[in-house]
């Protein structure tokens, strides 16, 4: 391994996703809490924010190995981080080990583990063998875990996240091999690669594999239809996992295991504050996720249409401080609302 | 010049490839995989067939069908990257809290010769300098980078494609002046 560069990022107690997950039952009475990868969504700001309310371990969007080894334009735009944002996961879209090593190589030193995407169903992905297409190829996608434990072993930690299979026991037999070759942690995400996002999530199919891989010692977190601290708990209970990454959910409500039901007006403030102080988020991002989160907060109708409407950054910061109390950091009661502070209407 | 020579051997084998009636495979072809699908096939699911594994190379489906080589990264290029990554870009975009205010864009733009205005991000952090001040209701400060952007912006070729972003400008440049 070279030393003229930057070396994978020491793993501490406070930082080490695997020990975080092992312990969090002894330290903090409760399993461990994830907020997952987003295509597009889960950069800093958001990620910021989520930690401010009891999220133990942040994902980045699936970064493409590929671009990022290739093409430095692709690096300024898919990964910016600072030393506040861990633990922090950052997860690849690969096909071959080659990619993969030098990826690592690249981030390894800015992160504290590297989360392999094998369940992205989007074709355009499936089609290049990113992504779900691995669930279908556990040869490659061992072959990558093992190149890089191998490489790296207890110093990078490395997690998989797939699907489910139709045949459980195809999943069983893939999870046995990515343990074999030493995967840290397997996040399951419980819906094939084909199951609709409006289908419930199959606990059942979790709790089977969870149940026949208890032997291998390797942590298994749930994923999918985590939408409060009820769902948490009743996942955790029904399938037996270590913990519960919740995505979607966290998108409308970045407070959700904070115990909130629903989006806390402070949070909302702090996401602006986080997106102006660290830049760089485009104004379709930063409208998709108000949108989301004023969409839990139930904002009258006729003001969420006029939000989709609303073109650049500098509107929107007019339109929020014409219609609300949008506090900024260091005014008295700062990210501290929970309901929406209407100035000019009334929710009926 | 040997280099050279195995550069232009490996691209005609690439184009050699992409020509071959090769199919790449898929999960469906693996019978102990297709079973148990439920009537849902994974024709779909592409298996790359690795090329070259020194270098990455992979051979891939499009979504007509045919293959498609993902050209691979030599070793020197990927040492390239790898010592602009951490010697001049020094890791990934690195912006703490504060960040934006402890540095002055304008020098930043003047004399970092990366920094070039036709690049899309560079204007997009530029503008997040504007969007900050404007967010922290600093209308003054505000102003006067919109006015120095706009000079530059409006200087630029391909104006058609900035518009926007220059209107943005404008706007701030308006409401600031009326709220200073």
């Amino acid at each position: 391994m070279s030393s003229k560069y930057p070396q994978a990022r020491i793993l501490t107690k406070k930082n080490d996703p695997l020990h975080i997950i092992k312990t969090r039952k002894a330290t903090h009475q409760r399993a461990v809490t994830i907020a997952g990868p987003m295509v597009r969504y889960s950069k800093l700001p958001f990620r910021q924010v989520c930690r401010h309310y009891n999220v133990d371990i942040v994902y980045t969007p699936m970064i493409l190995a590929r671009e990022y080894v290739r093409n430095c334009h692709a690096r300024m735009a898919d990964f910016s981080s600072n030393e506040s944002d861990s633990p922090l996961i950052v997860q690849v879209g690969v096909n071959n080990v080659t990619d993969l090593l030098r990826f690592v190589e690249l981030v390894s030193p800015y992160c504290d583990g590297i989360g392999i995407n094998c369940g992205c169903p989007i074709k355009e992905q499936v089609r290049e063998g990113i992504g779900s297409a691995l669930i279908y190829n556990p040869e490659l996608l061992s072959s990558m875990v093992s190149a890089v434990k191998t490489k790296y072993g207890d110093k990078v930690r490395l997690e998989t996240k797939i699907r489910i299979h139709d045949n459980w026991d195809q999943t069983v037999d893939l999870c046995n091999q990515l343990c074999d070759a030493g995967v840290d942690w397997i996040t399951i995400h419980g819906r094939t690669r084909t199951t609709r996002s409006s289908e419930p999530v199959n606990l059942d199919a979790i709790k089977f594999i969870t149940q026949k891989i208890k032997s291998r010692n390797v942590p298994v977190i749930a994923n999918g239809d985590c939408f409060d601290m009820s769902d948490f708990q009743r996942i955790l209970d029904y399938t037996g996992v270590d913990g519960v990454m919740a995505v979607r959910g966290l998108l409308d409500n970045p407070a959700l295991f904070g115990g909130f039901k629903t989006c806390p007006w402070g949070a909302l403030e702090l996401f602006w504050h986080y997106t102006m102080e660290f830049g760089g988020l485009p104004h379709q991002l930063l409208l998709h996720h108000l949108h989301c989160m004023l969409g839990s907060m139930g904002l009258e109708k006729s003001l969420h249409s006029e939000l989709m409407n609303i073109k650049d950054t500098s509107h929107l910061i007019d339109w929020f401080d014409h219609n609300f109390v949008l506090k900024r950091s260091g005014e008295q009661g700062f990210a501290e609302a929970t309901d929406i502070p209407y100035k000019n209407h009334s929710k009926p | 010049m040997f280099r050279n020579l195995v550069r232009r051997q490996k691209s005609m084998i690439a184009r050699d490839f992409e020509k071959l009636e090769i199919s790449v495979p898929t999960a469906a072809d693996d019978e102990k995989h297709a079973s148990g699908t439920s009537g849902r096939p994974n024709q779909s699911v592409t298996k790359p067939v690795s090329l070259d594994a020194s270098t990455g190379e992979v051979l891939v489906r499009k979504s007509t069908g045919k293959t498609k080589v993902r050209k691979g990264q030599t070793t020197d290029e990927f040492e390239r990257q790898r010592s602009h990554f951490f010697e001049v870009e020094r890791g990934p975009v690195w912006t703490p809290v504060g960040w934006m205010t402890s540095q002055d864009p304008l020098l930043k733009l003047d004399t970092d010769p990366s920094s070039d205005l036709e690049i899309k991000q560079v204007r997009q952090k530029l503008a997040s300098h504007c969007h900050l001040l404007y967010y922290r209701k600093q209308y003054a400060d505000c102003a006067g980078l919109c006015e120095s952007l706009l000079l530059r912006f409006e200087a630029l070729g391909n104006r058609k494609k900035i518009q926007r972003e220059i209107d943005e400008l404008h706007h701030m440049l308006e409401r600031c002046r009326v709220s200073a």
